[in-house]
C-alpha cells in the first residue's frame, strides 16, 4: 500500500464516520429552514391548509408591526443581559472554585443539577418560590420586614425581565462554570510557578496567565452563549407566556405563539428568518472581530491532535 | 501574611457556600414542600412543616398519569441515547484522529445547529414531520433531540478523545491495525468515561426538553414529563403547590440519581479528564 492510498482510506473512514451526523443535521435543521422559507412567501394559515404566493407581504408586515419590532428590541436586551451576566458570572465561579478546597469534589458536581433538571422543574420551582402570598422569598422579606407588601416577581412588568433573567443563569450558569473549569485546568501549572518565582501578586497572575489562556475559550462561549440565550424559550414560556402584557414576549415567544395560538404559520416563518438573518450577521461580525481567538482556539486544538 | 491569608480563604468558602445554598436551596425547599399539606401551603409557612403528609405523593402516583408520563420520558430519552451515541463516537472520531478534506468546515457547521432558535424551527419541523409520519410519535421527537445532542455531543467526546495518551494507538499504527479497528478495540474500551458522560449528556438533554414534545406530541398517551406535568400545574387559574411540588420532585429524581451514581464521571467526561 503506498502513502497516498493510505491516505485515501483514511480519508474516506474519515468522512464516512461523521456523514450520518451531518445528514441528520440537514434533515432536521436544513431543510426546515428551506422549507420556513418557502412557506414565508406564503399566505398559509395552519399547516395542510390553503395558500396562495404573496411574495414578501409578510416580511414588510412584519417591518410595520409595532409588535415585533418591540420584541426584537427585547430580544437584544434579554441577550445582553443573559449572555454577558452569565458569562462574567460563571467565570467568577470556576475561578473561586478551581483552588482546591474541603468539599471541591462535591461542589464540582452537584453545581450542575440546576442545569440537569428538567425546564419544568425550574420553572415550578420559581414560580413558587417568587410567589406573593406564599412564595419563601416575600413570605421570609415581609417577615423580617424589608418589604412592606409582596414583590409581584413574575406579574409587574418593570420586573418580570429581571426575575426571568435571574432564573434562566440559575440554570445556565452551573454548565458554563464547568467549561471554564476545565479550561482552567488546562492552563500549563509551570506558568504560574515561574510567576510565584518572580513574586507576581494574585492579580498580576490573573492578568497575565489565567487571563490570555482563557480568552479563547471565553470568546468561544461568548458566541455560543449569546446564541443559547437568544433560543430560550422554555423558561419563559412555563413562567410568564411572554407576560405581564408582552413585557417578556422576546422574538422566539412571539413566532411560537403566532404560528400555534394566532394561526398563522407564513407570517411567523417570516419573522424567524428574519431573526435568523440577524443572529448570522452578528455570528459573522463576531467571529471576524474576534478572528484571532478563533484561530488561536483553532490551533491549540490541531497541535494537540497531532 | 499568613493570618490575611486564612481570612481570604475563609472568605472564600463563604461566598461557595452561598453561591451552592443559592443553585441547591430551593431543591431542598420544595422537598419539603411536597410532603406538607396543600393548606398549610397558601398560608405563611413555617421553615419547619407543622404537617406532614403523603396526599400531594398520592395524587401524583396515583390520580394522575405519572407513571405514563415517565415512561413515555424513559422511551424518548433511551432512543436519543441510542441514536445519539454511535453518531458522537463517530462523529468525534473522525474529527480527531483522521485527515480529509472539508474535516473543519464539516464540524464547524454541525455546530452551527446551535444558532438556529428552536422555536423557530418547530413550524417548519411540524409540516415536514406530519408529512413523515412523525408527528405524534416518540421517535421524531428524539430525532430533534439526537440532532440537537449529537454536534455538541461531538464537541465535548473529541476534547476527551485528545486527553488519552497516544502510546497505544501509535502502536497500533506502527502494527499496521487499520484505523477502523483502532477505534474499536483501542479508542473506544480507553474512552469509556468519556462516552458514559456523553450518554448522560444525552439523556439529560432528552429527559429535560420541552419544546419539541410540547410541539409534536399531540395526544395525552404520548406526552412526556414536563408536559403532562406542566399541563396539570399552570392548566389550573389557582395552582396547587403541593402536587405541583411533588411533580417536580418526581421530575428530578431521576437526574439525581443519575449524579448520584455517575455524577463524577460525567464531571471528568465533559472536563476531558482535566477535572480528577
Amino acid at each position: 500500500m503506498t502513502q497516498n492510498d493510505f491516505r485515501n482510506s483514511e480519508a474516506r473512514l474519515g468522512l464516512y464516520l461523521i456523514l450520518p451526523a451531518v445528514v441528520l443535521v440537514i434533515l432536521v435543521v436544513i431543510l426546515p429552514i428551506i422549507s420556513g422559507i418557502q412557506i414565508s412567501f406564503t399566505s398559509q394559515r395552519v399547516v395542510g391548509s390553503e395558500f396562495e404566493t404573496v411574495g414578501l407581504k409578510n416580511y414588510l408586515d412584519l417591518f410595520g408591526d409595532k409588535n415585533f419590532i418591540a420584541s426584537l428590541g427585547r430580544s437584544a436586551v434579554w441577550v445582553i443581559a443573559n449572555g454577558l451576566f452569565q458569562t462574567i458570572i460563571s467565570l467568577l465561579i470556576a475561578l473561586l472554585i478551581n483552588q482546591p478546597f474541603r468539599g471541591q469534589n462535591f461542589v464540582r458536581t452537584w453545581i450542575l443539577l440546576p442545569w440537569a433538571v428538567p425546564a419544568a422543574v425550574t420553572a415550578i420551582l420559581w414560580r413558587w418560590m417568587f410567589d406573593a402570598t406564599s412564595g419563601i422569598i416575600n413570605t421570609s422579606m415581609m417577615g423580617l420586614g424589608v418589604l412592606e407588601k409582596p414583590l409581584l416577581f413574575l406579574a409587574n412588568p418593570e420586573i418580570a425581565g429581571i426575575s426571568l433573567t435571574f432564573v434562566n443563569s440559575w440554570r445556565y450558569v452551573p454548565f458554563l462554570t464547568i467549561i471554564f473549569l476545565a479550561s482552567l485546568a488546562s492552563v500549563p501549572e509551570e506558568e504560574y510557578e515561574a510567576a510565584k518565582v518572580d513574586g507576581a501578586g494574585m492579580w498580576l497572575q490573573f492578568k497575565s496567565i489565567t487571563f490570555p489562556n482563557l480568552l479563547p475559550t471565553l470568546t468561544v462561549l461568548g458566541l455560543v452563549g449569546t446564541l443559547w440565550a437568544s433560543n430560550v424559550f422554555d423558561i419563559i414560556w412555563m413562567m410568564t407566556r411572554g407576560g405581564p402584557g408582552v413585557s417578556t414576549t422576546t422574538v422566539p415567544v412571539l413566532m411560537y405563539d403566532t404560528a400555534f395560538y394566532g394561526y398563522n404559520i407564513s407570517k411567523a416563518s417570516a419573522g424567524a428568518i428574519i431573526f435568523l438573518l440577524l443572529l448570522i450577521i452578528f455570528a459573522i461580525v463576531f467571529i471576524f472581530l474576534n478572528r484571532k481567538q478563533f484561530i488561536l482556539a483553532n490551533e491549540t486544538f490541531k497541535d494537540l491532535s497531532k | 501574611m499568613n493570618s490575611s491569608y486564612s481570612v481570604i480563604s475563609i472568605l472564600r468558602l463563604l461566598v461557595i457556600v452561598l453561591i451552592m445554598f443559592i443553585l441547591l436551596a430551593p431543591f431542598l425547599w420544595i422537598l419539603i414542600a411536597s410532603f406538607r399539606p396543600n393548606m398549610e401551603l397558601v398560608r405563611n409557612q413555617t421553615l419547619i412543616p407543622q404537617n406532614i403528609t403523603l396526599e400531594n405523593y398520592v395524587s401524583l402516583f396515583a390520580k394522575s398519569a405519572y407513571w405514563k408520563w415517565v415512561i413515555n420520558s424513559f422511551i424518548v430519552s433511551l432512543y436519543t441515547v441510542i441514536l445519539s451515541l454511535p453518531l458522537i463516537v463517530a462523529g468525534a472520531y473522525s474529527v480527531y484522529r483522521t485527515q480529509f478534506r472539508g474535516r473543519n468546515v464539516l464540524s464547524f457547521f454541525l455546530l452551527s445547529v446551535y444558532i438556529f432558535p428552536t422555536a423557530l424551527l418547530v413550524v417548519p419541523i411540524f409540516k415536514i414531520f406530519d408529512g413523515l409520519s412523525l408527528i405524534d410519535s416518540h421517535l421524531g421527537c428524539a430525532l430533534m433531540n439526537t440532532a440537537f445532542a449529537v454536534p455538541f455531543g461531538i464537541w465535548l467526546l473529541q476534547a476527551f478523545l485528545r486527553s488519552l495518551p497516544p502510546e497505544l494507538e501509535e502502536a497500533a499504527a506502527v502494527d499496521g491495525i487499520s484505523k477502523i479497528r483502532t477505534l474499536f478495540q483501542i479508542i473506544i474500551p480507553q474512552a469509556a468515561p468519556g462516552i458514559i458522560a456523553i450518554a448522560m449528556f444525552a439523556f439529560i438533554v432528552s429527559w429535560t426538553e420541552y419544546l419539541f414534545a410540547m410541539t409534536l406530541l399531540l395526544s395525552n398517551d404520548l406526552h412526556t414529563l414536563p408536559i403532562g406535568l406542566t399541563g396539570i400545574v399552570f392548566g389550573q387559574y389557582r395552582v396547587n403547590w403541593g402536587f405541583a411540588a411533588a411533580g417536580a420532585v418526581g421530575s428530578a429524581l431521576p437526574v439525581f440519581i443519575l449524579f448520584l451514581i455517575v455524577g463524577r464521571w460525567f464531571i471528568r467526561g465533559i472536563s476531558a479528564g482535566a477535572i480528577k
